[in-house]
């Protein structure tokens, strides 16, 4: 990971830690966001990464930090309302004693800005998210997509310097959730603003994201673009929580060769592929060859079986749609495998070959942090 | 019944569910109730009003028409009673208020150990259970001029304070003390509903406490406030046992004048006064409406509340 330079420094999060009575909710945190970022927080329920964004908005105070920046301004001890950031909420939190308009005004109506003005504000931040023409009605009259637009503009309207949200489209349908994914990101190019996203949803984080912090625990375990949460996971649980098909566990073989691989004795079989934990691998250390669907490559005939190849018979075939997962069983146990259509599976299946640029092996412990 | 409307019948049945059809079944059942309540609630009223039309001469009722007990009650003075109520009632009503709501507040969103909240709750709860007479009377042996107060007072070297009982000060403090649940409560049920997140997002969005405080509590919890100052406004109007066991004679109230008419046999007389407060009642409460319409808040919380 790089870290951004000074100059496009947005955020910087340093050794944040949280408590709640005897829970640790954040171990120790750091992050660094640049402008314009898209930045996702994505883990499990119980991770951190609400109260993360929490303690970026000042809606909660930390147990400890080193350092909190907004923008150039130390933000540590500055209550959330004069914080240079507003947040998206799960629930939407709009007011229901208020109209659309009264709702995305808010923030410029205590801040003093005049009714006209306000109003017009209101009415091009509503176009924004395309509610024109719903300014007058009550939030009750609304669905939960336009409810979640009236929070959008209500948080944008005021231009904060850092939007956050909190699985803002948790709770809405699939279908609606996959346009506004796209609705949300075409948002944040156009207004150039910097967006931290709090999720559970890996593939929401993948679409969407620049970079992902993943978070276990109350820490995070991997802070990388999308890529590379796949292609360079640094341990098993990062593959594992990307939802990586193949993971075959063993113990390291091998010191760390030239061009960064290792090997990894899987007891019936050894594979070699690049090694992508953070430390130097370990002899006789627990580790696991990560594996994505579309990498090892079906063999049929009397194909010689070595390093990186285990024997295979087919297993049942499950159609998707666009692509047919194969399942394969060897020793190791069983696998998933690709394909385009199921033509492209030969009937003398012998052997699965991993080739060792296609796969990596991570240490298998569970969070460690990068 | 027509054999199409019996198999019309027959076939509504299995969609609905069987409460459903129990209520559909028990439809009487609301008119039964509407109807009792009418009998029960507003048929005496009606005869209370009529009652204030008849004269007293003797200890007899003389069932004729007259205007004389009307009369009388605005010649004698006898309706100043009802101001100064209303009076002692607003003032009593707004003290209460100002303790109430910044209390149900701190109970609601500001005390953060749940025990000492469910303590707090019940020893609210706790008045209820008591009679209002003895809760009272008891008053007097702290406030009198041989009372608590004054024995401490007399200890330091302060001279008896003949104020403290039998005086607009003990009155004014008995109802606030008798009253201040029935305030406190409803309020506090409505700040419950007002969603913490709610008031997150204000202060995310920038509003400083005081605005938190204008813009979005105090509008989400007036459902509950107007109930409260319904809850105190209207028996502290009636109340007469307060001002009879702390105000001596020196304080007559309303429900004292209905009371003593009552034992007089004054019946008409008893009848127009208790139809006076029904009518500065209504008064109130139709003002307090308006007000609340032009402000159009609480219809939109009402409707958000009824969804």
């Amino acid at each position: 990971m790089t870290d951004p330079d000074a100059a496009e420094r947005v955020l910087e999060v340093a050794n944040a830690r949280h408590r709640y009575g005897d829970v640790i909710g954040l171990d120790d945190v750091s992050l660094s966001v640049r402008r314009g970022e898209f930045l996702t927080l994505l883990g499990q329920s119980g991770s951190g990464k609400t109260t993360l964004l929490r303690i970026i908005g000042g809606l909660e105070t930390p147990t400890s930090i080193a350092a909190l920046r907004i923008g150039d301004e130390d933000v540590r001890g500055v209550p959330a309302a004069r914080r240079d950031c507003s947040t998206v909420f799960q629930g939407y939190a709009l007011f229901p004693h208020m109209s659309v308009s009264e709702n995305v005004e808010f923030g410029l109506r205590v801040r003093g800005v005049a009714p006209a003005e306000r109003r017009r504000k209101a009415v091009s931040a509503l176009s924004l998210v395309r509610l024109s023409g719903k300014e007058d009605r009550r939030i009750h009259q609304l669905s939960g997509g336009e409810r979640q637009r009236v929070g959008l503009a209500r948080a944008l309207v005021t231009e904060p310097t850092i939007l956050l949200l909190d699985e803002p489209l948790g709770a809405l349908d699939e279908r609606l959730r996959i346009d506004m994914q796209v609705e949300l990101l075409a948002l944040q190019k156009q207004l150039g603003m910097t967006f931290i996203y709090v999720t559970h949803s890996q593939e929401e984080a993948i679409t969407m994201s620049d970079r992902i912090a993943l978070m276990h625990r109350g820490r995070i375990v991997q802070l990388a673009p999308p890529e590379d949460l796949f292609e360079k996971p640094v341990n098993r649980f990062v593959a594992d929580f990307m939802g990586v098909e193949n993971l075959i566990d063993g113990v390291i073989a091998s010191g760390l060769e030239e061009g960064g691989h290792v090997e990894l004795d899987a007891g019936t079989a050894r594979f070699r592929a690049r090694w992508t934990g953070v430390e130097e691998p370990e002899i006789g250390s627990g580790a696991t060859l990560v594996v994505r669907a579309e990498r090892p490559v079906m063999l049929s005939g009397s194909a010689a079986v070595g390093l990186n190849s285990v024997p295979a018979s087919l297993g049942s075939t499950i159609y998707k749609g666009a692509h047919v997962d194969q399942i394969v069983t060897t020793p190791v146990g069983p696998m998933t495998v690709r394909v385009l259509d199921r033509h492209a599976v030969p009937a003398s299946l012998s052997a699965v070959q991993v080739p060792p640029d296609a796969a990596c092996i991570v240490p298998n412990r569970g969070d460690h942090s990068s | 019944m027509t054999a199409v409307a019996a198999l019309e019948a027959g076939r509504a049945v299995p969609g609905r569910s069987r409460v459903r059809r129990l209520i559909d079944g028990y439809g009487w059942l609301l008119t039964l109730f509407t109807a009792a309540w009418a009998m029960l609630l507003l048929l005496p009223l009606f005869l209370m009003f009529v009652y204030s039309f008849f004269t007293t001469s003797g200890f007899e009722t003389d069932y004729s028409f007259s205007l004389e007990t009307w009369h009388t009650l605005f010649e004698s003075g006898r309706w100043r009673i009802g101001t100064r109520t209303l009076g002692v009632a607003v003032t009593v009503t707004a003290i209460i208020f100002v303790l109430a709501f910044p209390f149900a507040l701190w109970l609601s969103k500001g005390c953060r150990s749940n025990g000492a909240r469910t303590l707090i709750l019940t020893l609210l709860t706790i008045p209820f259970f008591l009679e209002t007479t003895s809760r009272t009377v008891i008053w007097r042996a702290i406030l009198g001029t041989e009372g608590v107060v004054n024995t401490l007072l007399g200890g330091v070297g302060i001279e008896p304070q003949a104020w403290l009982l039998y005086s607009g000060f003990a009155v004014n403090f008995g109802m606030v003390l008798l009253y201040f649940p029935s305030m406190v409560f409803p309020i506090f049920m409505s700040l419950e509903l007002v969603d913490d997140q709610l008031v997150g997002a204000a202060e995310d969005l920038g509003a400083s406490p005081l605005q938190i405080l204008r813009l979005v509590i105090l509008p989400l919890a007036l459902p509950g406030i107007v109930a409260g100052i319904i809850f105190t406004l209207v028996p502290t109007m009636a109340e007469f046992v307060v001002p009879q066991l702390l105000g001596g004679f020196n304080v007559n109230l309303l429900g004292n004048s209905i009371n003593s008419a009552l034992s007089a046999l004054k019946y008409p007389m008893a009848a127009a006064l208790s139809a006076f407060v029904m009518a500065v009642l209504v008064i109130l409460m139709g003002l307090l409406f308006i007000v609340l319409r032009r402000s159009r808040t609480i219809m939109n919380t009402f409707a958000e509340i009824r969804q």
